[in-house]
């Protein structure tokens, strides 16, 4: 598990990082986007582990997007990270 | 009917039980995008479309406009999607930066789809950033539309759960 958890967190996380610098640096904090959001393999499991390492604004969700309670399991899910983060 | 309709149906009577304080953005294959749109309409989800053809290459047979999607309801555009980029239709950086354009005159939300080169050094991955995933924003910015509305996809050559790499865009 953890070695699976490698091999995609930290370049996800180093290419999030960059990309969101680099939108800061162009357009300034005010002007660029602002939403970057992660996909690849989201499941209502994997979730956790995705907003732990990375910061995100949402998921991007595919084959697990297909059952309305899965869907709303992580749906619900990043609602409670955001209060989580904003009341950190 | 369709296992998207029903989605919808089901997904319409799960979200007006309680409010959600997170955006939902479904996005449904071309044929079922206006039952699906009809159906979420006056419900906190969004729908996106999963591609259009530009107005600036006239009419072409069997595409859709974004100003027919935008007359749906649609609010959301995937932009970039790999399988667009790479195998089927060869999308340039340049068709890209021009979509994005559009969709933001068109007040539709951009969802653009960046994966990293592979193995990249953090110089490479800057300068990958800087001259191509941020240059596909250039034209818009040349036209003086807001950027806020874009949003930015990263799908990550390994994915987290088990699978096959997914493809470089670039």
């Amino acid at each position: 598990m953890a070695r699976r958890a490698e091999s995609w967190s930290e370049p996800a996380r180093r290419a999030t990082e960059t990309l969101r610098l680099g939108i800061r640096e162009r357009f300034g904090p005010a002007h660029g986007p602002d939403r970057i959001v992660f996909g690849g393999g989201v499941t209502a499991r994997t979730l956790p582990a995705v907003l732990g390492a990375l910061d995100v604004d949402g998921v991007l969700v595919g084959r697990a997007s297909l059952e309305v309670p899965t869907l709303l399991t992580i749906v619900d899910a990043m609602a409670e990270a955001w209060q989580e983060r904003r009341a950190s | 009917m369709s296992a998207a309709v029903a989605f919808a149906t089901d997904l319409r009577a799960a979200v007006a039980t309680h409010a959600r304080a997170v955006d939902i953005v479904v996005s449904p294959s071309l044929v079922n995008l206006a039952h699906v749109a009809r159906l979420l309409a006056d419900t906190e989800v969004c729908v996106a479309a999963q591609n259009f053809q530009r107005d600036d290459v006239g009419p072409l047979h069997g595409q859709v406009s974004l100003q027919e999607l935008r007359q749906l309801g649609v609010r959301y555009m995937i932009v970039g999607h790999p399988e667009l980029t790479s195998v089927y239709q060869g999308e340039t950086e340049a068709v890209l930066a021009r979509k994005i354009a559009d969709c933001l005159s068109g007040r539709i939300s951009p969802i653009v789809f960046m994966t990293d080169p592979a193995g990249a050094s953090d110089g490479a991955l800057a300068r990958y950033v800087r001259g191509h995933v941020l240059q596909l924003l250039a034209p818009a910015e040349k036209e003086g539309l807001s950027l806020s509305g874009v949003v930015f996809a990263y799908e990550p050559c390994a994915p987290v759960a088990d699978g096959a790499p997914r493809r470089v865009l670039v």
